[in-house]
């Protein structure tokens, strides 16, 4: 499936590395986070750009250095139903003050789109395929909302 | 009470046609149910044994008397003509159309009402002590903050996909009528030594399989810092609780297993990196919230009213309705009245719509057009005046709403079971229906005093049954309904789960048995104004046991 990305599908460059390959010194590559945390000098002699791949079981703020470090990360939704990727999302916005490019990946659907995009995710690789014109949509059902710190562009009350 | 402004009128307005999209989504075909299922449940819409079934949310129990009127309308336009309220002070409707269902959303949506996270894995309905504002015991009005707390969990981003359901309940009274120890989180509102208006904070209370009675997490916390609090408690608990076995994914087993000291250092961790500033309510909000619930313009009036002790002094059976279901208000000539909504032989918590349609009348007459719904299933006009009571009665009793057993043995909760509900393993209304039958004598009732029976289908216990003086769980025995009966559960400040007294009986057998149970606590108590559970903390299980099994 193509990524999402501002309300429009992207070919982007990044390559999920594979299973037991090494870390390549070239290209963009997703990393998931336990190889990357089993050979972290291979990381930083790195040419291309290095995103991590953490699993919604992983306290964020417990790898704040290699964070700070990633040019992208992609939180994992292995059921829609699983919230734990957005509190993952925002620990690492607030808390640990990221702000490079924040990707969602797997079981992203439209009705949740909303949600994702406030809680700070920027890019959505999906399992299904999904029609944008019904993505779109969904993110523009809702123009107001209570809570501030999640607002996107959204209004609250004045 | 609280009235939207133009604000929340179009977040409520956007949220229907959200959900219109959806179903039409799904009637379609275009929307798989698997992927559908959580979105109708975040508002309200169940799938029951027979038809869909729409839950109502009723903010911490709050109507205005055109809301219920409303409510009526929906009653007899979509459904059989009656609705059901619930302990979470909701109504629900259990035989809508999925086609019409966002129909009546626009209808909720007219009188500023909607069914925002009735059910589903999300912060649910905030719910709240029904005498709020009037009752002679209350340190300060939670409804404000309830308020405050319906809008920030209404679709909340980073909590709509918890690991379990979230209930949260807030108490402003000494005595504690909204169980805030068996919710997720507690909440009691206290003044510090400064004056100083802030919460003591109870956290993984919970009914269910696994009973538990919420324990303190915090001592005092201030107003300004109770939505920053919140979000910590919730962010530790989406994050760690458990996602394996939806039977232990209550934040209530988290911090059992935790422990609460562990629970409460990483919920601090959270607390402390929080932005506070940005995450407390906006500066002014609350006492903009706050001014919707000034009190009425009630007028000055004498503590005790002549017209009503005649009228109790001529009349047994008003006498008895006084008795029972008119409580002491915080201004003097008023008083709080209760509705029932358990009448004899009927079905606990339901209301027709001509009903709804006489206590939206007699709201506006008597009581500032506004009703509660309380967690037991009842109606309340908050605000009648004394002297009103016997004309307000008489019109009670032409609606077939006088029933005077408020607290008594007869106000049982019950959940729906089987005859509704698809997880039930037990009937539960037609066990209510035999108790209330067989104890339908008013001077018994009388005799027995407080008595509170809660009833479930099931181990869910949405019935309460752990906190019941006498509870009542409905279980599955190779094809046989039995149920099983626990003694000496409290919902109230002194919230305890009820002890099992031993095997079960059948659906014929049970409302004999609690018979004995009661005969056995009149030989027991020591006065009239020792309680059925005063006894049975007293006495213990044992004598209780002897009278129900001896000649088993
Ligand atoms: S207790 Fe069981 S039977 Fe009763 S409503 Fe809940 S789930 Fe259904």
């Amino acid at each position: 499936m193509p990524i999402i990305k501002n309300g429009q599908f992207v070919e982007d460059g990044w390559v999920t590395l594979e299973e037991g390959a090494a870390v390549p010194v070239e290209g963009d590559v997703i990393i998931p986070l336990e190889v990357a945390l089993a050979d972290v000098t291979a990381l930083d002699g790195r040419t291309g750009k290095t995103a991590l791949l953490i699993s919604n079981d992983v306290d964020v703020e417990d790898h704040a250095e290699l964070i700070a470090k990633a040019d992208m990360v992609v939180l994992m939704l292995p059921a829609f139903t699983d919230g734990r990727a957005y509190s993952q999302a925002m620990v690492l916005i607030e808390e640990l003050d990221y702000k490079n490019e924040l990707r969602i990946k797997g079981d992203v659907l439209v009705d949740q789109a909303l949600h994702m995009v406030r809680c700070g995710f920027d890019s959505f690789d999906s399992n299904h395929e999904i029609d944008l014109e019904v993505w779109n949509k969904a993110l523009h059902k809702m123009s107001t909302t209570y809570q501030r710190t999640y607002e996107g562009d959204l209004q609250v009350r004045s | 009470m609280y009235v939207y402004d133009d604000f929340d009128e179009k977040f409520v307005r956007e949220r229907a046609a959200q959900f219109r999209d959806q179903v039409e989504r799904r009637l379609s075909g275009q929307l798989e149910e698997a992927q559908f299922r959580p979105l109708r449940l975040m508002n309200g819409v169940y799938l029951q044994l027979h038809a869909y079934m729409l839950r109502v949310a009723v903010p911490y129990g709050t109507l205005s008397s055109r809301q219920l009127r409303q409510l009526s309308m929906i009653a007899s336009k979509y459904d059989k003509g009656y609705g059901h309220f619930t302990t979470r002070q909701n109504i629900q409707f259990n035989w809508p159309q999925l086609k019409d269902i966002p129909d009546i959303l626009d209808d909720l949506a007219d009188v500023g009402m909607h069914a925002i996270q009735t059910s589903g894995n999300c912060i649910r309905n905030v719910t709240s002590d029904q005498w709020s504002g009037v009752a002679a015991d209350e340190v300060a009005d939670p409804r404000p903050y309830a308020e405050l707390m319906r809008q920030w969990s209404s679709l909340h981003p980073e909590f709509s996909y918890l690991p379990r359901k979230f209930k949260i309940a807030i108490t402003g009274a000494v005595s504690d009528r909204a169980a805030i120890a068996f919710h997720d989180i507690g909440l009691q509102l206290l003044k510090n030594s400064d004056g100083e208006i802030g919460f003591r904070v109870l956290v993984g209370g919970g009914l269910g399989r696994t009973p538990m009675v919420a324990k303190q997490i915090r001592d005092f916390i201030s107003f300004d810092d109770l939505l920053p609090y919140l979000v910590a408690i919730l962010r530790a608990y989406n994050i760690e609780g458990r996602r394996d076995n939806k039977y232990k994914a209550r934040i209530k087993i988290l911090v059992h297993e935790k422990g609460i000291d562990d629970f409460r250092a990483r919920v601090d961790d959270i607390f402390e990196g929080l932005d506070k500033e940005k995450l407390r309510a906006p500066k002014g909000e609350i006492e903009r919230i706050s001014k919707f619930f000034e009190l009425p313009a009630y007028e000055t009036l004498e503590e005790n009213s002549p017209e009503l002790a005649e009228a109790r002094a001529a009349n047994a059976s008003f006498n008895a309705f006084v008795n029972r279901n008119v409580a002491t208000h915080k201004k003097p000539g008023y008083s709080i009245v209760n509705i029932s909504l358990k009448p004899i032989g009927g079905i606990p918590g339901d209301a027709t719509s001509s009903q709804m349609d006489v206590v939206a009348d007699l709201a506006d007459q008597y009581s500032f057009g506004e009703i509660r719904v309380s967690h037991e299933q009842n109606l309340v006009l908050a605000h009648v005046k004394q002297s009103d009571l016997f004309t307000l009665w008489q019109r009670l009793r032409e609606a077939e709403l006088e029933t005077a057993n408020i607290g008594a043995i007869t106000d049982m909760i019950t959940c729906p079971g089987l005859d509704y509900c698809t997880l039930a393993t037990a009937r539960s209304i037609p066990i209510a229906q035999k108790i209330s039958e067989k104890f339908a004598d008013q001077s018994r009732q009388d005799l027995i005093g407080d008595l509170k029976i809660k009833i479930s289908g099931c181990i869910n216990a949405c019935g309460h049954h752990h906190a019941g003086h006498i509870g009542i769980l409905g279980l599955d025995k190779k094809g046989e309904e039995y149920y099983q009966i626990t003694l000496g559960g409290s919902g109230d400040e002194n919230a305890a789960v009820g002890d099992i007294l031993g095997p079960g009986f059948s659906a014929d057998e049970v409302a004999g048995a609690v018979d004995v149970l009661v005969d056995r606590y009149i030989e027991l108590r020591e006065s009239k104004s020792e309680s059925f559970l005063d006894v049975v903390k007293r006495v213990g299980l044992e004598p209780f046991k002897e009278a129900l099994y001896a000649d088993h």
